[in-house]
């Protein structure tokens, strides 16, 4: 089982490397730590000292340097112990390399109490929030407190959307091709959480097969 | 040609030590982040992303 640990949290860190430099990097590693079947860590500038990710310059070939994008993954066995599974994962995009310069950061959290599994978070200022009367009376919180939820555990955005919204918004520079390799590593993205969904409710999937059979009759 | 990503293999000693190096820097235990977690409120960003990192402890980590 370890050796198959390896090679499945080493896939998953070669895919995130690769659609990275396919689209809005240059040269950027990812390293996979392989602790034990419920803890396997990827990210960039892991080692044997840190399980802290580090973030890397977005930018490709002699185009302009952008800002900073900062990716972190945990993994663990699903509960039949045959495929890795996200238990949590962090997309932070920064101006710079320091954490204090975020623009924005998309968290996934699995069974997480309180706030949605799935929910992004926005630095800025809200005069809107700032004015806002909250329930009993407590103190106003700044907009980067908020967790705006994006889509639940299933339907949550992909690092593809991400990618692609930072293309969109000009915020970084796109390598030629990209869009090609982001389409297919989200369709497989997309493709593994419907798989999983069915997996987790077979009777609703059942149903939908049938009356689809019956619809196409 | 792409090049693989790395594998880093760590025993569960390395792994405890490399948390509690991370706890130290961020200034705060393990019980105090595990209650930021709960309460939804970090101290920090870094102490936000170190607890994605690390959450709840299993029985042998």
């Amino acid at each position: 089982m370890p050796d198959d640990l390896g090679r499945q949290a080493s896939g998953f860190a070669r895919l995130i490397q690769d659609l990275l430099n396919a689209t809005v990097c240059d040269g950027v590693t990812i390293q996979a730590q392989v602790i034990d079947a419920n803890r396997q860590l990827v990210g960039h500038g892991l080692s044997r000292q840190t399980l802290e990710s580090k973030p890397f310059r977005l930018g490709v070939g002699r185009g302009r340097e952008h800002g900073w994008l900062d990716i972190s993954y945990r993994l663990a066995l699903d509960d039949e112990g045959r495929y890795l599974t996200v238990i949590s994962s962090y997309v932070g995009i920064y101006l710079e390399q320091d954490l204090q310069t975020m623009l924005c950061h998309l968290d996934y959290e699995r069974n997480k109490p309180i706030y949605p599994e799935a929910h992004l978070q926005v630095e800025g200022a809200c005069e809107a929030l700032d004015k806002w009367r909250l329930v009993g009376g407590s103190k106003p919180k700044p907009l980067r407190d908020l967790h705006f939820p994006v889509g639940g555990r299933r339907y949550r955005p992909a690092l593809e959307d991400m990618i692609e919204f930072l293309i969109a918004e000009k915020l970084a520079s796109p390598r030629r091709g990209w869009q090609r390799v982001l389409d297919e590593s989200r369709d497989d993205f997309r493709r593994r959480q419907l798989r999983a969904a069915i997996r987790r409710d077979m009777e609703t999937a059942t149903l939908a097969v049938r009356d689809f059979g019956r619809a196409g009759a | 040609m792409a090049a693989d990503a790395e594998v880093i293999r760590m025993s569960r000693a390395d792994y405890r030590r490399a948390r509690d190096a991370a706890l130290r820097e961020v200034g705060l235990t393990y019980r105090q982040l595990a209650e930021q977690a709960r309460t939804g409120t970090f101290s920090s960003l870094r102490a936000r992303k170190l607890w994605l990192a690390i959450g709840r402890r299993t029985p042998d980590a």
